[in-house]
């Protein structure tokens, strides 16, 4: 039984992760009360979070700055996200700059079944979205957590550009939050 | 005033068609799942709006289904058979069809009359190019998009006229056996008409 890697991410209805530049602006950033109980339950699934350089340039010291403040409001976040282990997929660095946190510079395909062989909770991924869409062209993500957002924006970012073919998903769940979020919940179809 | 409700197939990531000719061969065929609520939409409405690509098959289809009483799509073609079909061209001077009429001046105007004239809804089911004009002209009132559960990687989309963020109003979710999820969202009507 090897341990699963999740991908969550905020998605536009047309299926887009970011504006073309990575602009963000376009997300539901008031989340209800249902929304954060429902993340907070799937975070506590999992006990490695995996990113691109790209991403994690923005996101580990970020996290480390909200968990360095106890009065920010997702300070419980800060703490989760600076005290799990990361692992960040990078070519170009060549040793971690950061706490938690170590650098894998071989290939993405039998480093990331290294890492589900290990034994522990699920292994997660955020983003960014060329990192995803590598993870997807190879196969490699097991759960989908697509938070739909509540809008549609005319370009951006997408993370499932390079698959070869069209690639079929189960619908595992769905569910409305009060925010106008509406998470789908795929895992990977049988082909 | 009626509103102008879009129904469409849509994948995971965004998609409503893989190639140039509305190809739909990724859609899931679970007709039984979702019956009741294509229904349910087309008991709502009284006319129906076609894109002129799409409408010389769109029409000729459903009065051929019409003739077949054990067709399973059978309760749906009297309905659309039977419906104000308004054809958008530029260039069809003639399109045979029941209750079916063209409209060759300006769509958006067309429209706007349609909806403060008496009746039920109307609907819009495609083609893409015409949906993605709909959109732009912030014409439509409420989607109801089924997502299919597959990603295409490529295709066309109706968002792509958008020029600026499109806001929605979550308005239901319903997951089917099939792995169909239909979202319905209600558009902000602000700074229309």
């Amino acid at each position: 039984m090897t341990r699963k890697l999740k991908l969550q991410v905020q998605i536009t209805v047309n299926g887009f992760v970011a504006k073309p530049g990575g602009e963000l602006d376009w997300m539901t950033w008031n989340w209800s009360d249902d929304i954060k109980a429902y993340v907070t339950d799937i975070t506590n699934s999992m006990d490695t979070v995996i990113l691109g350089r790209k991403l994690a340039e923005g996101f580990i010291p970020y996290w480390a700055d909200v968990k360095a403040n106890p009065d920010h409001p997702e300070n419980e976040a800060g703490k989760i996200f600076t005290d799990t282990p990361k692992i960040v997929f990078s070519k170009t660095l060549t040793k971690s700059l950061w706490d938690n946190t170590t650098v894998v510079n071989g290939e993405l395909v039998s480093e990331i079944k290294k890492l589900k062989d290990a034994s522990g909770k699920s292994i997660f991924v955020y983003g960014g979205a060329e990192f995803v869409s590598s993870l997807i062209k190879e196969n490699l993500i097991d759960e989908y957590y697509l938070f739909v957002n509540p809008v549609a924006i005319k370009e951006g970012l997408t993370i499932f550009d390079k698959i070869p073919d069209m690639k079929k998903l189960d619908l595992i769940e769905s569910k409305s939050f009060d925010c106008g979020i509406n998470l789908l919940c795929y895992k990977v179809g049988a082909d | 005033m009626r509103k102008l409700k879009l129904q469409m197939q849509i994948s995971v990531d965004g998609f409503v068609s893989t190639g140039q000719n509305d190809d739909q061969s990724w859609v899931t065929w679970a007709l039984e799942d979702i019956y009741d609520d294509v229904l349910y939409l087309l008991n709502s409405i009284d006319t129906i709006l076609i894109g002129r690509k799409l409408a010389v098959d769109y029409i000729p289809y459903w009065e051929k289904t019409l003739t077949t009483l054990d067709d399973p799509m059978y309760a749906f073609a009297e309905r659309i058979v039977n419906a104000k079909k308004i054809v958008f061209t530029k260039t069809l001077t003639e399109l045979k069809g029941h209750n079916t009429f063209l409209e060759k001046g300006n769509y958006v105007d067309a429209i706007k009359k349609l909806k403060r004239e008496p009746g039920k809804d109307i609907v819009v089911y495609g083609g893409t190019s015409f949906v993605s004009s709909l959109i732009k002209e912030k014409l439509i009132d409420e989607l109801y998009l089924y997502v299919n559960p597959v990603a295409l990687g490529k295709g066309q989309t109706i968002f792509d006229n958008l020029e600026e963020t499109l806001p929605l109003n979550l308005k239901n979710s319903k997951k089917y056996t099939s792995g169909i999820n239909l979202i319905v969202y209600k558009l902000d009507k602000k700074e229309l008409i």
